[in-house]
This record gives C-alpha cells, sequence and structure tokens, in this order.
C-alpha cells in the first residue's frame, strides 16, 4: 500500500521538521542531485498536513538553494545540495551535537580528558 | 425557495412517502368496508345504512400521516441549510396540494365501494344530514332515499363530496400542524391537549357531524345558527332545477371552510416554526 | 475569495451563556482548527453559522449580506453536526439524493465513493449503523456538498484509528480539490494539528485565541525544575498552567522564551498540552 510515517514530533514547529525530514533525504543520498522530491500534493495527502505548512517547509529548502522548480513539472533537488546541506551542517555541528554533549558532561562531571579518552578509545 | 417544494414532491420522504402510508391506510379502510360487507350478507341485522367512514377516518389517517411526513421534511430541510420562511410557504403548499390530492382520494376510494356495495343492495351514506332540530327551505320534500340514490353518482356530487372531504382533510392537517409546533415548545401532553382542543373546537364551529357524533354544548349555541346557515349552503336540494348553482355554492362554501379552518392553524404553526431550534443541546455537560 | 464575518455573536440559555460575542472572521481556502473545552460554545456556534439555532444578539455575514434566513447564503455553508439531525429511518444513499435538492452542487459519486473508503454501505439506513459509521457517513454528506464553508463538528466520534487516518486524507484530498474552507471541531488535537493552518479556542463561549497555529505555538514554552526555582522565574511572566509533584514543579509560559536560569529546563508544548493549559484551572496537583 505504501503508506510513510516518518516520525514527527507534536511539538516543534512541522514546517521546520518537514524541512529537517527533506534535508536527511537529501544528505543521505535517498533524495539524489537532479532528482524530484515529492509534490506539495503527494506529501500533504500522504502525512495529513496542511498543504500551507508543507510549502512553507518546501520553501526553506528553495532559500536554502537546495532544491528549485522546474516550470510545469516540480521541485528538483539542486546540484551540489547534498554537499550545501552537508557544509551546513558541518557549521551547526558544534551547537548541535558538541555543546549539548560538553553540558551533559560536565553535569555528570566527566572532564574533557575522559571524554578524549573515550574519543581515542573508540578509534581504537 | 423552491427546494423544500421540489423535494416534498419528489423526494422519497415526501409525497412518495406520504402516498405508501395513506394509500395503505385506504387500502384498510377498504378491507375493513368488505368485510362489513361480507358480514352484512350473512346476517340480516347487519344490512342497513351505516357510514361512511372514509371521510372521518380517512381524514384523520391523512391528517397524522401528513404529520409524520412533515416533521421529518422539515428535519432534513433544516439540516440543509433552509431558512425558516422557505419551510413555511412550503408547508403551506405540501399541506394543500396533499389534501387535495388526498380529498380525490378518499372520494374514489368511496366511489368503488358504494359501487360494490350497491351491487349486495346496500349502501353507504353519502350527505352530511341535518337532523329534524334544522329546518329546510322546503326539505320536507326531500326523501332521505331519493337522495341518496341520486348523489353518490351524480358528477356535481363528486365534486362536492370531494370538496366536503377536503375540509375534514383539512381539518385533520391543522390539528396535526399545530401539534407539531407546539410539540417542540411542550411536552407530549401539552401537544396532545392542544391538538384535542384545536379538533373540538373547529368540530363545533364548523361542522356538525351527523347522528350519534354531534357534539353541542352550550358554549356553542350562539354559533348554532352559523351552523344553520351552513348546513343549509352544505346540503343544497339537487332535486331543484338550479341545482348546478347550489352545488357550486355549496363546494365553494366548502372550499373557503376549509381554507378558513387551514389558516387559523397555519398561522400558529408559523409563529412556532419561525423561531423552533432545530437542535436543543443538553445544557451544560454534553 | 469569500469570507464569513461573525460579529459579537451571544446565545444566551436560561442557565447559562453559550456564547459570549464572539467575533471572528472565516476565509475559504483555510484549514481552521475550532477548540475548546466540552460546552465551551463550540458547537453552539457551528449551530449558529447553519440556522439552526437564532442569536440573541451579533450577526453572522457573507461578503456583507447577513446569512440568517436567506436560502442563497445558508446553502455556500455546510454544517456537520455531532448530533443527529435528520431521520435515522433514512438510508445512507436517499441521504445524499435528498442532499442533492437543496445543495444543487452536490456530487453525489464523490460521496457514494467516500462511503466505499470508509466501509459504509450505503443502503443501510442510518440507525443500523454504528457510531462511527455514522459519522463518516454524514463527513461524507459534508465533503461531497459542494459548499464553500464546511464546519465540521466532530467528525472523529466513534471513528477508529485506520478510518481516522482515511479522513483526514479525504479531508486534505477535498481541501486541495476545491476552493472551501473547512472548519474542524475536534478533542483529538494532536492528531488533527497537521490539519491547521489557523486556530480558534473558545472558552466559556468566550473567544480567548485567534491565531495562525503556529504563532500560537510559538508563544507558549514549557519551564521545569525546582518549584522555588520556577515560582522564582515566574514572578513576571505570564503562568498559563502549573503542575507540582512534591519539590519539582513544571509551567507553561506565555511569550517568547527568555531569561532562563541554569537549573531549569526549556521545552514546548504541543498544541493540546497548550489548549489544556490555555483552557482550565491555572494550578494542577
Amino acid at each position: 500500500m505504501g503508506v510513510y510515517y516518518p516520525h514527527f514530533n507534536d511539538t516543534e514547529p512541522l514546517f521546520i521538521q518537514i524541512a529537517q525530514w527533506l534535508e536527511n533525504k537529501i544528505v543521505t543520498g535517498q533524495l539524489g542531485e537532479g532528482e524530484q522530491i515529492p509534490s506539495t500534493t503527494e506529501l500533504s495527502h500522504s502525512l495529513k498536513i496542511n498543504p500551507a505548512t508543507v510549502r512553507k517547509g518546501v520553501n526553506i529548502l528553495v532559500d536554502k538553494g537546495l532544491v528549485y522548480k522546474k516550470r510545469g513539472m516540480g521541485m528538483f533537488v539542486a546540484e551540489n545540495a547534498n554537499e550545501n546541506v552537508r557544509d551546513d551542517r558541518r557549521v551547526k555541528f558544534y551547537d548541535d551535537f558538541v555543546a549539548p554533549l560538553l553540558n551533559e558532561a560536565e553535569r555528570l562531571g566527566i572532564t574533557r580528558e575522559d571524554i578524549i579518552g573515550m574519543l581515542k578509545g573508540d578509534e581504537d | 425557495m423552491g427546494e423544500f417544494l421540489s423535494y416534498s414532491f419528489r423526494g422519497k420522504e415526501g409525497l412518495r412517502r406520504y402516498l405508501k402510508y395513506f394509500g395503505l391506510s385506504l387500502g384498510v379502510l377498504f378491507l375493513f368496508h368488505i368485510i362489513l360487507l361480507i358480514a352484512g350478507i350473512i346476517s340480516v341485522n347487519f344490512r342497513s345504512d351505516w357510514k361512511n367512514i372514509y371521510e372521518s377516518a380517512g381524514a384523520a389517517a391523512a391528517g397524522i400521516i401528513f404529520g409524520m411526513v412533515l416533521y421529518d421534511l422539515i428535519k432534513i430541510s433544516l439540516h440543509n441549510g433552509t431558512s425558516r420562511v422557505s419551510i413555511l410557504v412550503g408547508s403551506g403548499a405540501a399541506a394543500l396540494t396533499f389534501g387535495a390530492l388526498s380529498s380525490v382520494m378518499i372520494e374514489t376510494v368511496y366511489l368503488i365501494t358504494d359501487g360494490i356495495f350497491r351491487l349486495a343492495g346496500m349502501r353507504l351514506d353519502c350527505i352530511i344530514m341535518c337532523d329534524d332540530r334544522h329546518t329546510w327551505a322546503g326539505g320536507e320534500q326531500l326523501s332521505m332515499q331519493g337522495m341518496n340514490d341520486l348523489l353518490a353518482h351524480d358528477p356535481r356530487f363528486i365534486f362536492f363530496s370531494i370538496s366536503e372531504i377536503f375540509l375534514l382533510v383539512m381539518l385533520g392537517y391543522t390539528a396535526v400542524m399545530v401539534f407539531l409546533a407546539v410539540k417542540q415548545r411542550t411536552n407530549l401532553f401539552g401537544a396532545s391537549v392542544a391538538s384535542a382542543v384545536t379538533a373540538y373546537c373547529y368540530f363545533n364551529v364548523f361542522i356538525e357531524y351527523g347522528g350519534s357524533v354531534t357534539l353541542r354544548g352550550e358554549l356553542m349555541s350562539g354559533l348554532r345558527e352559523k351552523m344553520i346557515y351552513i348546513g343549509e349552503i352544505l346540503h343544497p336540494n339537487p332535486m331543484a332545477p338550479d341545482q348546478y348553482g347550489s352545488c357550486l355554492g355549496a363546494v365553494i362554501a366548502f372550499l373557503t371552510t376549509a381554507l378558513m379552518v387551514f389558516m387559523i392553524g397555519y398561522l400558529v404553526y408559523a409563529v412556532f416554526i419561525l423561531r423552533v431550534p432545530a437542535a436543543e443541546r443538553k445544557r451544560g455537560v454534553r | 475569495m469569500s469570507r464569513i464575518e461573525i460579529k459579537t455573536l451571544t446565545k444566551k440559555y436560561k442557565k447559562k451563556t453559550a456564547l459570549d460575542g464572539v467575533s471572528l472572521s472565516i476565509d475559504n481556502g483555510m484549514i481552521y482548527g475550532l477548540l475548546g473545552r466540552n460546552g465551551s460554545g463550540k458547537s453552539t456556534l457551528v449551530d449558529l453559522v447553519g440556522g439552526r439555532i437564532f442569536p440573541d444578539l451579533g450577526e453572522i455575514t457573507i461578503d456583507g449580506e447577513t446569512v440568517t434566513e436567506n436560502d442563497k447564503l445558508l446553502r455556500k455553508i455546510y454544517c456537520m453536526s455531532s448530533d443527529d439531525l435528520l431521520p435515522m429511518h433514512m438510508r445512507v444513499k436517499d441521504t445524499i439524493k435528498a442532499q442533492a435538492y437543496f445543495y444543487k452542487n452536490t456530487d453525489e459519486d464523490y460521496a457514494i465513493r467516500l462511503c466505499d473508503v470508509f466501509g459504509i454501505d450505503p443502503k443501510k439506513r442510518l440507525s443500523q449503523l454504528s457510531t462511527g459509521q455514522r459519522t463518516l457517513a454524514k463527513v461524507s454528506l459534508a465533503l461531497s456538498s459542494g459548499a464553500d464553508f464546511i464546519f465540521l463538528d466532530e467528525p472523529t466520534l466513534g471513528v477508529d484509528a485506520n478510518f481516522r487516518e482515511e479522513l483526514y486524507k479525504k479531508i486534505i484530498e477535498r481541501f486541495d480539490k476545491t476552493e472551501a474552507a473547512f472548519i474542524i471541531s475536534t478533542h483529538l488535537i494532536d492528531e488533527c494539528a497537521g490539519l491547521f493552518e489557523h486556530c480558534f479556542v473558545l472558552e466559556e463561549g468566550r473567544l480567548i485565541a485567534d491565531e495562525d497555529c503556529e504563532e500560537l505555538q510559538a508563544n507558549a514554552y514549557l519551564i521545569e525544575g525546582r518549584a522555588k526555582d520556577v515560582t522564582e522565574y515566574l514572578k513576571d511572566k505570564q503562568c498559563l498552567k502549573k503542575t507540582i509533584i512534591g519539590t519539582l514543579c513544571s509551567a507553561c509560559v506565555k511569550g517568547e522564551v527568555k531569561d532562563v536560569p541554569d537549573g531549569l529546563e526549556v521545552s514546548h508544548p504541543s498544541l493540546q498540552q497548550l489548549l489544556i493549559a490555555m483552557t482550565g484551572g491555572v494550578q494542577d496537583g
């Protein structure tokens, strides 16, 4: 039947979650460069989300230059979109992952040396 | 404006349903008459005139069934975005047309039954008789027998009869419409009382319904003159030369009386229908 | 573009004011959530718009013309009520045919297709259907009516989870196809939150929120921590609801997140949690 259930939560704005979900698809290669992304209609009908909300989410990707519109055909993944998302996430890596890690470590009394040790141990 | 009427006539819950149940009722009454006929053949004591109950039972059935159908029509049209005014006007038009149709149906069934009874040497009575406390202009010359023999099959009388039945049907309809209207605001008991009172008043004011079913209280004594006057118009002498004229006069009298009767009930109905809420919610906790 | 304007709509009953001076507007081409507790006036509002009851004060207009007692305008609106207003002995297919007499743009074939999707036998009588099936039959009537403004009052009543998914899908499909406005009143708020663009929140007959859902959610957050710390934090803030568990406390705060000290955690409420906070008492536990 092909019912698709990405897990969206109740607390973050839906349009942002939709944008991030699409970005994930781009970064993991599930949506390749030059490939067409699901249309607003397909997304809203399958996800049971208001089309206006879906459009808003897709527009975030348009603004970031990750997708573009081909007249009369739909939305397509831009060239280098994969790269761009990676770059974008690299920049945000510290705020999204490292800072929370350091905060949690501080709460638990784990020192930077301990963390480096963990990382090294992982390498071996 | 036209949607309510259109559905009343063409929709499944309108005329079709009305005719189904009303036709069934007339069928039952017809069967009842045939059974009486058979019983009459069997026992000599039964061989007498008996009342044409199509008029009274038929009119009562017409009223009740119309009420049932109208109630559902109101529900359906209110649910489908119809203004009260449209429903009101539509109900009136539907009532008059259904009523006319019903009167013709009752008269038809009556004629068929009367024909069958005559084959068995019996007859149904066919006019409302005033008793001898009233006076006719030259009424003594009329023999009941003669009148009865002529009247049933006289085409002029058929119109006369239909309009008389129409009056009774309208009485039934208005009683029911008053009932429906009042029911919205009071409980079943209150509504039953209202329609019984309506029926009683009409009975006394407009109709003296033959023999043992007469209801005449002192309250209505002032109206007896009116009854006599209407009685004379209602019971023309078909033997007289200008019988067309008096018969036509009688028909007009019946129809206008029917409309008068109807309008009063219709006004009561209107007052309630225009403000009746379609959905009464339980206040507080749902 | 068409718009319903509701101005200071008031409806009073003997013991209770069901609606108190509610004013709002509804544009076509949007999906609205009509939210609030039982008895807050949602159904009364829908009944008033649908011409089933009369207001004591105020008016309802479409593009300037009053709707009350106006057949033409009443037919631009379709109200699906949670009450059973049609004769129960009617068969589903006959309710569809009847509707077509009044709502001339009714798509009868579409209605039958919807019944098929929802597992309803059109030959059955309304009285023979389960609560959920009856709700879905009424929704099918509403979606196929061709009206510009479609009000759905509790379209999920008695409907199982699978059919609810189908229902939401059908609403979006129909919304996409036509320019109609959908106004959905429901208690399953989080499930339907994705459908709504704009929300109306009623509380005891009064309109306490009239905003886009996003704005509504952006202007509230949850704060958690030691009761002492939370109370201190809440001093200059508007607290919608507080929950106390022992020495701990969590509160729903109105406004944008600011000045959160260490020791307090910030998170965001779901639409349902926000609604509960907005419409309940302030203290809990």
